[in-house]
This record gives structure tokens, C-alpha cells and sequence, in this order.
């Protein structure tokens, strides 16, 4: 695959927060891998016993992601751009979180990943309650 | 037998306007730019274990560390 870079021009840029690993890029770059695992848990009465809850005990954690069957169709692709930049107003951003990315420029392939998994346990408070 | 795709692409001139944004999050991409390829997984895992209404029941101490 042929790529043809443009300039981007920016007129303004605000990012109030970048946090949990997301990336704020600006100019070229290559290849981008962002990855996250998140386990949250919640639990109404805070009865934790050691790190019980780990990634190996959910097969979401695990499982294999799910792709293209292979062989796919190779595909031989040109990308031309005859006009050289790319013009943007100013951008407002309140932010940028969990392995995500903002980019001015350029750049290879991105390839992002994400498995959450949000346990809540409520301990059986309404009988905790009413005891 | 699978032929090779021929693709070509022009792009055109590209201008915007303001953007307004509030967050980008969870593994995905916001870009201002030429990139080559975007592949992006999302998995959230709602039900059935994630809301429990019940005494605790402690999971079983596994003898492995976690899987990278």
C-alpha cells in the first residue's frame, strides 16, 4: 500500500484531559498498538478477600479476538492527494482516556484493543438492610 | 483462485469547520490525517455475573498467574 501524506493545519487546539494511557499526537508517526484491560468491581459491602478477581477467571479476558478468515482478497491500493493539506478550525476536546488516541499527522497502521468487564455486587444489601 | 483488488483512491481537498468534541475513550481513534490502516476491538461483558444480588460467593484461587 502506497500513502501519501498531507499537512494538517489546525487552528486552535484545547484538550482539557488526557489520561489512563490515552495519547495526544501531534505530528507523523508509525505504527500504533493501544491495548486495555479493565475489571471494574463494585461491591456494597467492600468484603475483598486478596486479589480474587483476576483476568484469567473470565474468558472475555482470554478469548481470541475474532478476525478475517484467511486467506483474505489481497488488495493492492494507491492513495493520491493532489491537494497537500488538510484544513480544521479550532477543536475543542474534553478528553482523551483508556488507550485512545488523538492524532494531528500522519501515520501507520493503528490497531486498538479493549475488553472491560463491570461487576457489581450488591452483597445482598437489601436483606442486610432490613436485618 | 483469488485475483489481487486493484484500488485507487484521490482524496480531494478537505476543509472543516470547529469541532466540539467530548471525549475519545475506550481504545478508539480520533485523527486529523492520513493513516495507513484502523483496526479497533471493543468488548463490554455486560451480563450475566456483572450485577449480583446475592451473599458472596468467592471465586476459587487459580494456581496460574494472569494472562498477559
Amino acid at each position: 500500500m502506497s500513502l501519501q501524506c498531507r499537512t494538517t493545519i489546525v487552528a486552535a487546539l484545547y484538550v482539557n484531559t488526557v489520561s489512563s494511557s490515552g495519547t495526544l499526537q501531534l505530528g507523523d508517526g508509525d505504527r500504533t498498538d493501544m491495548k486495555t484491560k479493565a475489571l471494574a468491581v463494585q461491591k456494597a459491602i467492600p468484603n475483598f478477600i486478596k486479589d480474587e478477581f483476576r483476568y484469567a477467571s473470565y474468558p472475555l479476558f482470554f478469548l481470541p479476538k475474532l478476525t478475517l478468515k484467511q486467506p483474505c482478497v489481497s488488495v493492492n491500493m494507491t492513495s493520491v492527494s493532489p491537494w497537500p493539506t488538510i484544513q480544521v478550525g479550532p477543536v475543542y476536546m474534553l478528553g482523551i482516556s483508556s488507550s485512545s488516541i488523538m492524532r494531528v499527522g500522519c501515520g501507520g497502521p493503528l490497531q486498538g484493543s479493549s475488553r472491560i468487564k463491570h461487576i457489581r455486587d450488591f452483597n445482598n444489601l437489601t436483606s442486610a438492610e432490613n436485618n | 483462485m483469488t485475483t489481487p483488488l486493484n484500488m485507487n483512491v484521490t482524496n480531494g481537498p478537505l476543509s472543516v469547520g470547529a469541532i466540539r468534541l467530548l471525549g475519545v475513550s475506550i481504545s478508539s481513534a480520533f485523527l486529523l490525517g492520513d493513516t495507513e490502516s484502523i483496526t479497533l476491538y471493543s468488548y463490554f461483558d455486560t451480563p450475566p455475573e456483572s450485577v449480583i444480588v446475592s451473599p458472596l460467593v468467592p471465586l476459587p484461587e487459580l494456581p496460574e498467574g494472569d494472562i498477559e
